[in-house]
């Protein structure tokens, strides 16, 4: 078994790792990130959520409120775990904290992201329908970019099986009827030769080998559309969006959006290499595998173990950040009972220590109310280290971040981007300081 | 004001056959449910037509009747069924001769189904057909059932029904019942979305199951039944090949089986006096399953549960008697008889595998009733699909699909699946394959919405097994529904309300399975349509 030592080990490598990873790094400690490839990220939409209206009237999108600040001190009342508590006491504090994180993991000159964190949009999905959310990766579809917008053109890759261009039209020309906009849709094919039935990525992969012809073909499409606003599914390659995008937008003469997309996605393929790109440029160093184990003594501990694909390592280090995420992400797991997967932490839900528990019991039988399973996680004490049942800091140089922390419904709140960035640097911070 | 001969309401079973045999003889029908076919019971049992093995010691007839049906169903319907090998595991020696004996007497009844004579099985032989099996099994002996696909039976019933002249109407609630100055039964009181109606008829056949209770009270007519809530759990893939008969830990029998990609664990027998509309499983239903599972599989705790099911049986009412202890036997009850109610006739009781007997015999008494007396053909002529066999290899090379999905196709459908087929020729895009779990053609699905009155996804989730298996739809809901959409060209608000029950339903299900990967499945669902498709906040759940 291989053995390696580092100050700080990050266990996660989504956004509440890399933040923490980061933010250890800027205190001058040495950091290695232990995680999955992109780790969870290939679950993101392309939006990073920060506080949706938690009073939101269904069907009614004209009066959701739009301001960050006074949702976040919203969600402040009615949910009283929720890890926004740990970074501050007012929705003011909360959405400072939020954009430093914003700005140590998106520097901002390549301009990944857009959006401002204090206001939400209303930004478009593969289905047709629409969320609210503050940020997105740059040139998604918000309703914003329909202003003044009367002819779109719809771009529908052949070899794409979760897309009907027939299904989007119909919700999006209601939707944006039932928000005042009055547009015409038309569809354009691109044929991708030899790929058919294929999931995003696939098609993603398919338009990068073939990026050129892509670009001709689409080029030809728009043209022949003059359409003001270009629309692309959720399959727009990794590596050359950028200048797919920008070449279009050029020569075509026309605006060009992409949509949200349903995970696992080629958005959150896209955020996934970004967070890597970004632990690299700032020297971290990244070990691709699983912690298995770990070792500890006392209430001290002392190094994980790795599984990685061809050996196991051992990471000794000084502090450790726990940012493995919830049940998708695999950093909590439920059979009879509640698991923490890497110290076999207690599990919460709200303030109660779960144990077994039949998880029926932690859901409301109305589908569209919000179900408590899916807030549980570790309860942690002020300096984001994780609590046993009876109150007591379990280990002392261990914090936690994200979505392993219990007391968010990122699904309900849409606070998944906003709480993992905050309370990843809170961490980063903490163990970078206490060594 | 419609008139019919008869209004037949309820589309489980019962209410699907009646109609076909009544409509076979040249009557007037109108077959009204409020939800969907077999919608209750009927789709919410364990999918056999079997003798009841256990009713060879209390309920002879019973036994006897569903053997004989049994031989009769299969030849109407052959495609549709399967045959379930069971294997009964046997833990002391001194316990074999009893079943050995017990299984003689049943092979009489057997051959009437086609059913193959039971076999004594070695410890070792045991263990090579079921190698998860627990060591403490020693013997086994075995015998025949077959397993149907009960929703596709409703429907083909109803199908047959309307081939004949009969009306469906599928949706549409009977809120009342029309009577004369004298209080006899002269039709019913309608609801569906485009408002009230009144349909008048000569009879009414109330084939309500569960609901009879509250059907009855409506029409002045009282039916007692003991309605008995029967609980399973659906496994993802197939856990074993044979079917394993349990001994429960309250000596009661269970099975587990294998069932389409699928495993069945079932089931419980208790007394239920809650509404059926609104009825699910508890966690110590799905305990005590699994505690006898348990005992002869040891590591059913690692299978993965995909979601629970739940029917009420509609069985005779008796005081005093173990809910396990009760006739599975039906009873047609003549209201003009028992209370002077003319114009209306109930059916309860009875079985999966009898129906089309029980059918028979209420068909009898109202033709006797209206002066018909044309026979019942219902045994002697196929039912939709069943008139030829198709070969599922030839009609996989003639159209260029995956012979896996043909071979499904063929079991749903039987010959039909050539005019499912034939509409890839206009659209080679109905060839993909919707739903990866079982699976589904997108040419299916059109055809259901076309032919056989699928208006909702839940509709098209019991026609073909969309949706069903692993990940219990959350990659195929919104390709469905995009497909739905388009062919009855719903409003976007209509298609997104459809996608929203069907979630609804599968939340009933998974719900109470919520662990390992199905909670993850299910945090990915509602992260799809919740979180990014937003149909939470979009629509209003009803």
């Amino acid at each position: 078994m291989k053995k390696i030592e580092t100050e700080i080990v990050v266990i996660g490598a989504g956004l509440a790792g890399t933040a923490a990873a980061l933010a250890a790094v800027k205190s001058g400690r040495r950091v290695m990130v232990l995680g999955r490839e992109s780790g969870a990220s290939a679950m993101n939409s392309g939006a990073l959520d920060i506080a949706a209206d938690p009073g939101a009237i269904p069907a009614h999108p004209e009066k959701w409120s739009v301001d960050v600040r006074k949702n976040i001190e919203e969600l402040l009342v009615r949910s009283p775990m929720h890890p926004y508590h740990l970074i501050g006491d007012s929705g003011e504090k909360i959405l400072e904290e939020i954009k430093k994180a914003l700005a140590l993991v998106f520097p901002g000159e390549d301009h990944f992201l857009s959006g401002e964190p204090g206001r939400n949009r209303l930004v478009f999905n593969q289905l047709g329908t629409f969320k609210q959310t503050a940020l997105t990766q740059a040139r998604m579809l918000s309703f914003e970019d329909l202003s003044r917008i009367r002819k779109i053109l719809l771009v529908d890759f052949s070899g794409f099986r979760d897309f009907d261009p027939d299904f989007f039209r119909r919700n999006f020309l209601h939707w944006t009827d039932c928000l005042g906009a009055r547009v015409e849709l038309a569809i354009a094919q691109i044929s991708t030769n030899g790929l058919s039935d294929k999931s995003s990525l696939e098609n993603a992969r398919w338009i990068e080998e073939n990026f050129e012809e892509t670009l001709e073909k689409l080029k030809s499409a728009v043209k022949s559309s003059a359409a003001e606003l270009v629309i692309l599914p959720p399959v727009i390659p990794v590596i050359h969006r950028e200048e797919l995008m920008t070449k279009l937008e050029q020569e075509a003469g026309s605006k060009v959006r992409e949509l949200l997309s349903f995970p696992p996605s080629v958005p959150g393929k896209r955020l996934g290499d970004y967070l890597q790109e970004r632990l690299k440029q700032d020297g971290i160093e990244r070990l691709m595998g699983k912690a298995a184990g770990f070792e500890a003594n006392g209430q001290k501990i002392k190094s994980v173990l790795a599984r990685c694909e061809s050996e196991e390592v051992q990471i000794s280090a000084a502090g450790f950040v726990l940012a493995t995420g919830g049940f998708l992400a695999g950093g909590i797991s439920k059979s009879e009972s509640f698991k923490e997967e890497v110290f076999g932490l207690e599990v919460f839900c709200g303030s109660e220590p779960m144990g077994t528990i039949f998880t029926e019991k932690l859901t409301s039988a109305r589908l569209t109310n919000p179900h408590p399973v899916f807030s549980v996680g570790l309860k942690v004490s002020p300096e984001m280290k994780p609590l046993d049942r009876d109150g007591r800091i379990t280990y002392e140089n261990l914090c936690a971040a994200g979505s392993v922390l219990s007391g968010a419904n990122y699904i309900f709140d849409g606070s998944a981007a906003g709480a993992s960035l905050a309370s990843g640097c809170k961490a980063g911070n903490i163990a970078a300081k206490s060594l | 004001m419609p008139e019919y001969d008869v209004v037949v309401v309820g589309a489980g079973v019962n209410g699907t056959g009646i109609a076909r045999d009544l409509a076979m003889r040249g009557l007037k029908v109108c077959l009204v449910e409020k939800s969907d076919f077999a919608s209750g019971a009927s789709g919410a049992n364990s999918g056999m037509i079997h003798g009841g093995l256990r009713y060879l010691i209390y309920d002879i007839d019973t036994a006897k009747h569903s053997c004989l049906d049994s031989g009769y169903i299969q030849k109407i319907v052959p495609f549709l069924l399967f045959r379930l090998p069971f294997i009964m595991p046997i833990t002391s020696r001194a316990r074999l001769p009893f079943y050995e004996t017990y299984l003689e007497v049943y092979d009489k009844y057997a051959v009437l189904k086609n059913g193959m004579p039971h076999t004594t099985l070695s410890q070792k032989e045991i263990k090579e057909l079921v190698p998860n099996i627990s060591d403490k099994v020693k013997y086994a002996v075995t015998f025949d059932e077959f397993g149907i696909d009960p929703q596709r039976l409703c429907f083909l019933n109803g199908a047959s029904a309307a081939a004949y002249g009969a009306e469906v109407r599928l949706h549409t609630e009977v809120v009342d019942f029309l009577k004369d100055s004298g209080g006899n039964i002269i039709g019913v009181r309608v609801r569906d979305k485009s408002g009230r109606q009144d349909l008048r008829s000569r009879i009414v056949m109330q084939a309500t199951g569960p609901w009879i209770m509250k059907t009855s009270s409506k029409a002045g007519v009282e039916v007692k039944i003991r309605p008995a809530k029967g609980t399973h759990i659906t496994f993802d893939r197939r856990l074993l090949n044979f079917s394993l008969t349990l001994d429960m830990i309250d000596g009661r029998n269970g099975f587990i089986m294998p069932h389409e990609n699928s495993t069945i664990l079932g089931t419980t027998d208790d007394d239920y006096y809650g509404d059926p509309d609104d009825v699910n499983a508890t966690e110590d239903e799905i305990e005590y399953l699994i505690q006898g599972a348990e005992h002869y599989l040891p590591d059913i705790r690692k299978a993965r549960m995909i979601r629970t099911w739940v029917g009420i049986r509609p069985t005779l009412f008796a005081y005093g008697k173990d809910e396990d202890k009760l006739s599975r036997d039906h009873k047609v009850f003549d209201h003009e008889k028992i209370e002077g109610v003319k114009g209306i006739v109930s059916i309860a009781g009875g079985k999966l595998a009898s129906y089309r007997l029980m059918s028979e015999e209420a068909a009898d008494l109202i033709c006797r009733k209206l002066g018909v007396d044309a026979k019942c053909q219902t045994h002697l002529i196929a039912l939709p699909g069943g008139e030829r066999q198709v070969s599922e290899k030839e009609l996989a090379a003639k159209y260029g699909v995956a012979q896996y999905a043909a071979h499904r196709l063929v079991f749903r459908h039987g010959a039909r699946s050539e005019q499912i087929l034939e509409l890839t020729r206009e659209r080679p895009e109905l060839k993909e394959t919707v739903c990866l779990c079982d699976p589904v053609l997108a040419c299916e699905l059109v055809y259901a919405i076309r032919n056989e009155y699928a208006e909702t996804l839940n509709d098209l989730r019991n026609r073909t097994r969309f949706g069903t298996g692993m990940c219990q739809g959350t990659r195929c809901a919104a390709k469905a529904a995009a497909i739905m959409a388009k062919e009855l060209d719903l409003s976007a608000k209509e298609a997104g309300e459809s996608l929203l029950s069907f979630m609804e339903r599968r939340w009933k299900g998974n719900r109470t399975v919520l662990q390992g990967r199905t909670l993850e499945e299910e945090e990915l669902n509602q992260a799809s349509y919740f979180l990014v498709g937003n149909l939470n906040r979009l629509l209003v759940s009803r």
